[in-house]
């Protein structure tokens, strides 16, 4: 083998063409900065965009289309409470923010704390009905004798299946009184009483 | 393998110019043999560096309360061990056992790209320096805050720390070029200058394990080397690539490390397996049992493990689809690696077998590994990784996968060919004591470290709730007879470069190869004409 012959050493061209792989991967690595959500956006895999992109939905244009929507109300007979709505249904368009007033009277002589659970049927157009209002998963502390009115604002996601055209919203007040939350309420109402 | 014929003149191989000597032998070589020493004694050099820190962490969790470090430096100690053990040990090391052997093995006179190859190592040295820097800055006033992110160096926090962050940015960068380098220089080796006959499934399968490590590090380095890069640029050109305050996402830099850092995993490991696929064949006295399906393994596990990245992320609130895409494409790896230990299992099946130091690291790599696969197999489960999540089960479970998977194969490595390297035998009761001290050290510091994990104890935290102390002094106890044992590593190698029984060409009785028909130590310039395999 002659040393002095100044020879091209044998893969030269293939490190050359090699080296295109990292490059490539060096560039896709900043693609990914845009590339990433938007991914993960076509291919539909839910994620922290995906729920910005369902806030979106709620700008979206009004439907013709008339959904009934049916409101129920219960109370368990351990929670001597009035609990009714307004109106026993509402025809509601999808894409157009709606308001309903609940009203709830303690009859009973002493402060009480509730809590509203609401459920959805059928199951399928849960996800759609968006509440940007609700009473509902928090502590309401009401007065002997009290009533109190209480708002809902909601929509219907335009994105709601075709063939739901009537869906059934129930509110149930469930008692939520430990001991040291009545103390509490007591403390709040108070003042009011005098 | 085949017949070879071995012409004697390319052993001692007069034609060429004098060997080169001083540092100028050293600094501008570019003998395949010699920069694979350089690798080997840098990743020696790391080695005790990154296991010194291991001590300095175990000592401090030895009792609760903070006697030793302060929080941020035992952060730093604990980033900089992994960095250190796995940039500047475990790679380096195989590095230089790629570049000792497989020029040896496929019957070539040197690597490719011999300049290429001496550029790779001393960018890793500068590397090695820079990430040094990166520790010490810190204790010169004015020098900021250490890296105490862990090695995942994950924003927002790696936004916050001093300039030893910047430091250890360039580190990654160096680091990478380096092993990307490297990489495509073994690829073109490999592919280029077999010798005339070896067909690529007649390789020698260390070469093969090679192979996919090397596309993997040219796949996945790059993905660190972008992930790095945008982290600087937050820190001082003012973007916000992970900035949530200016619409960056966090989540973006996981991913891109993680792309790099779940097959980093087979990068460290396919070495060693290519070792002990090696090492079982000669001490069973029978070939290897599926070289075709052992290859067809390590292509999957390569390929497979591409694609999982994100079990490391099951925590940062991926939909269902996603995580369950993740969790079966991680279980599906165990086929794969599976089938690899079955194969050295059946190899050893009815094998004539003898127990020389490589051969138990062997045994224990099979075993230790299989149950570093197992609660691997566990943490893959979704339910079950959102429980061990950031635990010390965790850490069990990958020092068990490493130290065995990885550490232990290269030490199989040195045992197997260091007659090869030096001319001489080692000394086969040190190397056994040296087995033996190092098994007892590693397995009593890491499995009580399972039952700490499912017990709750969170890693990368300086101090430990008290109903931890037992466990944990028992892991530490563990830890120094496991570090204190691997001094013997330096006092074997240096003992059988001074002397020792003289070595013959094949060393092993059953060794099958190439580089075994060369005599021991190999002449300077091997191979000059390429064998001949028929």
């Amino acid at each position: 083998m002659d040393e002095k012959q100044p020879t091209r050493p044998a893969g030269a061209r293939g490190a050359l063409l090699l080296a295109l792989v990292p490059l490539t991967m060096f560039a896709l690595g900043f693609a990914l900065a845009p590339l990433y959500s938007m991914i993960c956006e076509a291919v539909g895999i839910q994620s922290a965009a995906a729920a910005v992109a369902g806030a979106r939905e709620l700008a979206a244009a009004p439907q013709d289309r008339v959904v009934t929507v049916r409101f129920d109300t219960n109370v368990p007979s351990d929670l001597p409470w009035e609990f009714v709505a307004d109106a026993g249904r509402l025809e509601v368009r999808p894409g157009v923010m709606q308001e309903m007033k609940f009203r709830v009277r303690n009859r009973s002589d002493r402060p009480l704390v509730g809590r509203a659970i609401p459920s959805v049927v059928p199951w399928q157009a849960e996800r759609h009905f968006l509440k940007t209002e609700c009473f509902c998963f928090r502590d309401q502390a009401i007065g002997p004798g009290e009533s109190r009115e209480m708002i809902l604002r909601f929509q219907l996601a335009p994105a709601l299946p075709e063939e739901i055209d009537a869906l059934t919203l129930s509110y149930t007040f469930l008692r939520h009184d430990t001991a040291a939350q009545t103390a509490a309420a007591d403390a709040t109402l108070n003042p009011s009483k005098e | 393998m085949s017949t070879v014929t071995v012409h004697d003149h390319d052993v001692q191989d007069h034609h060429h110019h004098a060997m080169p000597s001083g540092w100028r032998r050293w600094l501008l070589s570019t003998n395949h043999k010699d920069i694979g020493t350089l690798y080997m004694i840098f990743a020696l050099v790391m080695l005790f560096t990154g296991g010194f820190m291991a001590m300095l962490i175990r000592a401090e969790l030895f009792m609760p309360g903070i006697q030793l470090l302060q929080p941020d430096l035992y952060n730093n100690m604990v980033t900089n061990h992994a960095l250190i053990m796995v940039f500047g040990a475990v790679m380096p090391a195989a590095a230089g056992m790629a570049n000792w052997m497989i020029p040896l093995m496929i019957g070539a006179p040197d690597m490719a790209l011999p300049r290429l190859n001496n550029l790779s190592f001393w960018m890793l040295a500068a590397g090695g320096l820079l990430l040094i820097c990166s520790i010490l800055v810190p204790f010169v006033p004015g020098g900021g805050t250490p890296v105490n992110t862990g090695w995942t160096l994950y924003p927002p926090l790696s936004l916050q720390v001093g300039m030893s962050m910047d430091l250890l940015i360039f580190t990654v960068h160096l680091l990478g070029i380096s092993s990307i380098l490297a990489s495509i220089n073994i690829i073109v080796t490999l592919f280029n200058t077999r010798a005339p006959g070896m067909t690529l499934m007649k390789m020698p399968i260390f070469c093969w394990a090679w192979m996919v490590t090397a596309f993997l590090l040219i796949l996945i380095m790059p993905a660190l080397a972008s992930g790095v890069t945008m982290l600087l640029f937050d820190r001082h050109f003012g973007t916000s690539f992970f900035n949530a305050a200016g619409g960056g996402d966090p989540v973006l830099f996981q991913h891109l490390f993680w792309f790099f850092g779940h097959p980093e995993v087979y990068v460290l490991l396919l070495p060693s397996m290519g070792i002990v696929a090696h090492i079982v064949p000669t001490f069973s006295r029978k070939p290897l049992f599926g070289y075709t399906s052992t290859v067809g393994a390590m292509i999957s596990i390569g390929a497979i493990g591409m694609l999982v990245w994100a079990h490391h992320q099951y925590t940062i609130g991926m939909s269902l689809a996603a995580v369950t895409y993740f969790m079966i494409g991680t279980i599906l790896i165990s086929i794969p690696v599976g089938l690899m230990i079955l194969n050295f299992i059946a190899t050893m099946w009815r094998g004539a077998m003898s127990f020389e130091t490589p051969m138990l690291f062997a045994i224990a790599i099979i075993l230790l590994f299989t149950f570093a696969g197992m609660t691997g197999v566990m943490l893959a489960v979704i339910p079950g990784d959102i429980q061990y999540h950031d635990s010390y089960f965790v850490v069990a479970h990958f020092h068990y996968a490493l130290i065995p998977g990885a550490l232990f194969g290269l030490y199989a490595g040195v045992f197997y060919w260091l007659p090869k390297w030096t001319g001489h035998m080692y000394d086969e009761k040190l190397g056994k004591l040296f087995f033996w001290l190092t098994m007892i050290g590693f397995n009593l510091t890491f499995f009580p470290q399972h039952f700490l994990g499912l017990a709750g104890m969170p890693r990368r935290i300086v101090d430990y709730n008290l109903v931890f102390t037992e466990f944990n002094m028992l892991s530490s106890i563990g830890a120094f007879i496991f570090g204190v044992s691997q001094i013997l590593l330096p006092i074997i190698i240096i003992k059988t470069i001074r002397g020792g029984q003289k070595a013959s060409a094949r060393v092993w009785e059953a060794s099958e190869g190439l580089e075994w028909m060369l005599p021991s130590p190999p002449p300077f310039h091997s191979f000059s004409e390429p064998p001949v395999i028929k």
